[in-house]
């Protein structure tokens, strides 16, 4: 890509998403739809656009964040005041300087907002347009040679200008449509939002709010009418509604908080309701008080609801209840919820630090967690651990002596990495049978892996702990030995996680990261809790998985495509500011991010085409485990919005506050492995399934293998793409 | 009421006075039973003398071995030593739970393939690998055990014409304190000469460096000299690493875990003073887990465990085939199991039982094979009850070795068979015939016929 259509690109991009970003979207189609929109009024669309061009680039040469300016974050309000004043005066050349000016202190107001605002994790909304509006008009009101325009008042007039009689056959037409009253108003709501308050206008918005996101139209629509019913009840004025069009702060808050800085749902909605009186109320209270300078309220009602409630949100203890506040912000109601739900259930484990089994090899869980004996009331959130032999028993030969038991004197290994505690390494084992109350836990090492976050291990034997108090040590590092000191009648291994320092704290419920059940097949945990009687052991990391899918920023991973011979392909690993990884296609622009969490590599969201080799590799690869088991399977679920849009998905996005049955699930299966101590070779099989109603929609396969350490070879069968692509080894 | 047994009637002398230091002489039970199957019916059904494997014990014997060791050390690795008993049903029950194959010669090698062994988890050890072998292992990336120089070079000239580099270890020998030192395998330690050949590997630059490998000796009676082993492997690997950069994948330690069985000259039974595998595992565990390795960096530890392994699950059905007295008085029986079936009788003390009840007397007795040779003598005292003609014994402890060093020596070599988990009997290998002998053979013409 040369430079200047890199300019150009950014340039565009930077200008559409000031448009859009008046809606919080990003999509482009809306964006064209709302540039046409603006140049309704010919000059108005004029000094909208001069005005966004103010703010990105000196925004731009300021050298302020270039994300938020290609974002449209620095553009939307000076574009809001461009369309303002555009409407408001008469295009004289005095007017552009007042115009640049009025952009220019729009962008230092909007920093301003977003300095402060920020502090309070607060969005700054339209704030920068109200002051920098109000202000403009009120100084030019002693500017002699502005003269202020008709263009609001004499419709037709500027229709004419602008667009000649077509133009004005298409408005009489719309002026003499009979729809009913409340229609007319949403459109016409809509429509005042860009400064137009005519229904053409209104209608394109509407079209493009639908194609950008049906939920936002939906709370559109919701914020609408539930006003439109609280005026006829309260008995207000309907020119409130109806004249000054000022029904688009119900809009906006309705889209603001009822999709895109709370996750949508039955509740966002509900409260989408609850706000609508304190709108009008605002709204009504606030003309009174500005008339005097005869000044309208504009989105001063929006901006002070949504503000008040964001922040009255933050005041939750809860952050979980409903409606949710979205925690990545994706500019979109449907990805907001879908993603955010997704994520929520996918990485709810993200918290925990990966606390592994302290001991080598096959134990079993001989009192689990709310045990019969012991793991009770604040303990009951422990386990102990012993070995069993062939014939199901604890020890051989006798059992008369703590060395005929199998887990005696075998090595106890750090859980994870941490600091020594504390330590105790002086009580003698006890004889079979005999406990030792006065010291309940015995020798014990308590290992400091975090605040709040202790493990413990206790019934140790005598004299074998190694390590020191103070010190440093790596998980799977031995510690000591199992024994039978302390309450223990037989030599076992008592393990709890705790969040306080001392020996003898209460326990707390934190499940182990990884680990392997051994019943009549291996099964793979991932966070639980192993369960009393059950065999487990640590997972062995499957070393050429690890390898292959280690992405490290900077890498280049190359492939060729069956189905395009001689066309190579690059996806670049990518490190941004906020530590997100992710592999680039340059050619296409799409991204995939994932992350790992030591045990699982996640692609936890992918943009751009869904032609890319790239998508496939996302769904393909969307959940990999870096261990191999014969019957190894990890299962997970796909947000609707990881798939092209289709009629089905356009249904599910109008219902999706209430119920989401698009659920797209992910299997994947150990295919093949081939051992190798060079590195193993490993083929994965995964599939992409959505069943509606028992009825397979959609059924993709892939397969993924690894040689050695490094990606090996995709196949792809996903409805019409059927392809291999192969990795080049570099 | 079943008719009362007949016993032969004998004089005994009057044994008076204490007891011996372990109190009243121990009598073991007679073994009725293998696995639940009546050996008398064994050995109608297949004849005698008869080899019996048992597939519970191989497999629960296997499994306490793994657990020693997994149970302390991250990541172990058994191989099976072909040479200790290469039976294909012995070996497969071990690679199905999860053994390599370790063999010493091209034809163990075609068996371990043969067996469906992958040949990446082959181990090729021994001194006496042909450029054909070596070649092969190489293209099929086994895993090359180095003995001697001669070896590596020729191997270096290998590697040139091969698809693959060969994956090699070399074996190390060493002073742990046991005597006799086996010296004559691999490099010595103490003087240098194992460093200075995994220089030559290292700088050759054909060779993948893949682990160490030593193999102290046999019936290794002090679990300390692993200990000893591992920890100068371990000096070796670091010295690797600090020297080449090198992380070794595993350490190999080889076999000579001592099994149950009680050598001649013992005074304690082998049972009760052999090491156990919980011995072994702790002293070679603990040696590479306090040597400079890593917690996760830790190389694979691999085992070519084999006496210990297979020994308990074997055993001899033989039949009397008559008493006599020798001229000092004392009592002699013949059976029909002689050396040529139990090479290790020359220095195990065998446990011999009975396999039929019998009254309460015994006697010391001298037990005699059935070869006219003067060395057949499978045990030259052993307090055995009176028997007849026809009676049962049973040899126990006889796994390891003897099915691959069994000779065929005056007698043909008879089945052997194998009682699986469910106590079903399988043949696994039939008896000779005459024509296995004399189909190999050939007569040149002038001898075809003794008519002269």
């Amino acid at each position: 890509m040369s430079d200047s259509i890199k300019i150009l690109n950014q340039v565009f991009r930077s200008t559409i998403n000031s448009y859009t970003m008046v809606f919080f979207s990003k999509n482009r189609w809306f964006g064209l739809i709302l540039v046409l929109v603006s140049f309704f009024d010919i000059y108005a669309g004029i000094a909208g656009m001069i005005s966004i061009f103010t703010a990105n680039s000196f925004a731009w040469l300021m050298g302020l964040n270039r994300a938020n300016i290609l974002s449209g974050f620095y553009g939307f309000n000076a574009l809001l005041v461009g369309l303002g004043l555009g409407i408001a005066f008469e295009p004289v050349p005095q007017f552009y300087l007042l115009l640049i000016s009025v952009a220019l202190a729009t962008l230092f107001l909007t920093l301003a907002f977003e300095g402060f605002a920020g502090k309070y994790g607060l969005p700054y909304l339209t704030l920068p347009f109200l002051i920098a509006l109000w202000i403009a008009a009120l100084a030019a009101r002693n500017y002699t040679t502005l003269m202020q325009g008709d263009s609001g008042i004499y419709t037709m007039n500027s229709m004419y200008e602008s667009g000649g009689t077509a133009v004005v056959s298409i408005y009489e037409w719309f002026g003499d449509i009979h729809w009913p009253v409340a229609v007319k108003t949403y459109f016409k709501s809509l429509g005042a939002i860009f400064f137009q308050y005519h229904l053409f206008a209104g209608l394109l918005i509407a079209a493009g709010l639908l194609i950008y996101s049906r939920i936002a139209f939906l709370l559109s629509v919701l914020g609408f009418v539930s006003a439109w019913l609280f005026y006829m009840l309260i008995g207000a004025d309907m020119n409130d509604l109806n004249y000054g069009y000022i029904g688009f702060n119900h809009i906006l808050t309705a889209i603001a908080i009822g999709g895109f800085f709370m996750v949508a749902s039955r509740w966002s909605m509900l409260w989408v309701i609850l706000l609508t009186p304190i709108i009008s109320i605002i709204t009504s209270g606030f003309s009174e008080l500005i008339s005097s300078l005869q000044l309208p309220v504009y989105s001063l009602p929006f901006n002070v609801v949504v503000l008040l409630f964001l922040y009255s949100m933050k005041f939750r203890e809860r952050m979980l209840l409903k409606p949710e506040t979205v925690a990545v912000q994706y500019f979109s109601p449907e990805k907001n919820l879908y993603i955010g739900e997704n994520s929520r259930n996918r990485f709810k484990n993200k918290a925990y630090v990966p606390v592994t089994l302290p001991f080598f090899g096959i134990w079993t869980v001989n009192q689990g967690h709310n045990g019969e004996y012991t793991h009770k009331a604040d303990w009951k959130h422990a386990w102990d651990f012993v070995i069993t032999g062939e014939d199901g028993k604890e020890f051989s030969g006798g059992g008369k002596d703590a060395s005929d038991f199998h887990c005696f004197n075998k090595p106890v290994i750090a859980p994870a990495d941490g600091w020594i505690e504390e330590i105790i390494d002086h009580i003698e084992d006890n004889a079979i049978g005999e406990t030792n109350i006065q010291h309940n836990w015995g020798n014990t090492i308590v290992i400091r892996h975090n605040e709040w976050l202790y493990t413990k291990l206790s019934h140790l034997k005598r004299g074998s702990i190694k390590v020191s108090q103070g010190a440093w040590v790596s998980r799977g590092q031995i510690l000591a030995a199992c024994g039978n000191s302390g309450n223990s009648p037989y030599p076992h291994l008592h393990f709890q996680v705790q969040a306080t320092p001392h020996i003898g704290s209460a326990t707390i419920n934190y499940p182990v990261s990884q680990f392997i059940c051994h019943s009549a097949k291996q099964e793979l945990k991932i966070y639980e809790i192993p369960e009393n009687g059950a065999k487990v052991s640590n997972v062995e990391t499957e070393q050429s998985l690890k390898d292959a899918f280690h992405f490290v920023p900077g890498q280049t991973i190359r492939y060729s495509n069956e189905d395009a011979p001689g066309h190579i392909g690059e996806w670049k690993v990518i490190v941004d500011i906020y530590k997100n990884h992710y592999l680039c296609d340059d050619e296409t622009g799409a991204k995939a991010y994932f992350f790992t969490d030591g045990a699982l590599i996640f692609f936890t969201h992918y943009e751009g085409p869904q032609s890319s080799m790239l998508y496939y590799f996302y769904l393909a690869a969307y959940k990999i485990p870096l261990s191999s088991y014969r019957n190894l399977q990890v299962k997970d679920v796909f947000p609707p919005s990881s798939f092209a849009s289709s009629p089905l998905l356009f249904f599910q996005d109008i219902v999706a506050p209430f119920y989401i049955f698009l659920k797209p699930e992910f299997s994947l299966t150990l295919h093949e492995i081939e051992e190798d101590l060079n590195g193993n070779r490993v083929v994965l099989a995964s599939e992409v399934n959505l069943k509606i109603a028992g009825y397979n929609r959609m059924s993709y396969r892939f397969t993924i293998s690894s040689n050695g350490g490094k990606l090996e070879r995709m196949s792809i069968s996903a409805g019409k793409v059927n392809t291999v692509i192969s990795f080049l080894r570099s | 009421m079943e008719k009362q047994k007949y016993e032969r009637p004998h004089i005994l002398r009057l044994e008076t006075g204490m007891p011996g230091k372990f109190g009243m002489r121990n009598e073991p039970a007679p073994t009725t039973h293998i696995d639940g199957m009546a050996v008398s019916e064994l050995a109608e059904k297949y004849g005698s003398p008869l080899f019996v494997l048992s597939e519970k014990t191989i497999r629960s014997v296997y499994r306490q071995a793994y657990k020693a060791f997994s149970t302390r050390y991250p990541k172990v690795q058994f191989a099976w030593s072909y040479k200790t008993n290469y039976l294909s049903a012995v070996c497969n029950i071990f690679h199905q739970e999860g053994s390599w194959a370790e063999v010493v010669s091209g034809f163990e090698y075609d068996k371990a393939l043969a067996n469906g062994v992958d040949p990446k988890k082959i181990i090729f050890n021994g001194p006496a690998k042909t450029r054909e072998e070596l070649l092969l292992a190489t293209n099929n990336e086994s895993l090359i055990h180095i003995d001697h120089l001669d070896e590596l070079y020729l191997l270096i000239e290998v590697a040139e014409h091969a698809d693959h580099r060969p994956r090699v270890a070399i074996r190390v020998n060493m002073d742990t304190g046991i005597y006799p030192m086996w010296d004559r395998f691999g490099f010595n330690y103490e003087n240098g000469q194992a460093w200075d050949a995994l220089n030559k590997i290292m700088h050759s630059g054909k060779l993948d460096l893949m682990g160490l490998h030593t193999h102290i000796g046999t019936f290794i009676m002090s679990a300390n000299a692993y200990a000893v082993a591992a920890t100068k492997l371990a000096e070796l690997a670091r010295l690797l690493q600090v020297k080449f950069n090198h992380k070794l994948k595993y350490i190999d330690l080889g076999g000579g875990f001592a099994s149950k069985n009680t050598l001649k000259g013992s005074y304690l039974p082998g049972s009760d003073t052999n090491p156990s595998f919980n011995d072994y595992a702790e002293a070679i565990s603990s040696a590479l887990i306090n040597s400079h390795f890593a917690p996760g960096e830790l190389p694979m530890l691999i085992l070519e465990t084999g006496r210990a392994l297979i020994d308990e699950a074997g055993y001899i059905i033989s039949s009397v085939i008559a008493n006599k007295r020798m001229s000092t008085g004392r009592r002699a029986t013949i059976i029909d199991a002689g050396v040529n079936l139990l090479f290790t009788s020359f220095w195990y003390q065998h446990s011999i039982t009975v396999a039929q009840g019998t009254s309460q007397y015994r006697e010391d007795t001298s037990l005699y094979g059935p070869l006219c040779m003067n060395i057949d003598c499978i045990r030259d005292s052993i307090n055995l009850p009176l028997l007849n003609p026809g009676d049962h014994l049973v040899i126990h402890q006889t796994g390891a070795y003897n099915l691959t060093q069994w000779m065929q020596f005056i007698h043909l070599r008879p089945k052997v068979v194998m009682i699986d988990e469910m106590g079903d009997a399988h043949i696994v290998r039939e008896n000779e015939e005459m024509e296995s002998i004399t189909g190999l053979e050939k007569l040149p013409g002038h001898l075809s016929s003794i008519k002269a």
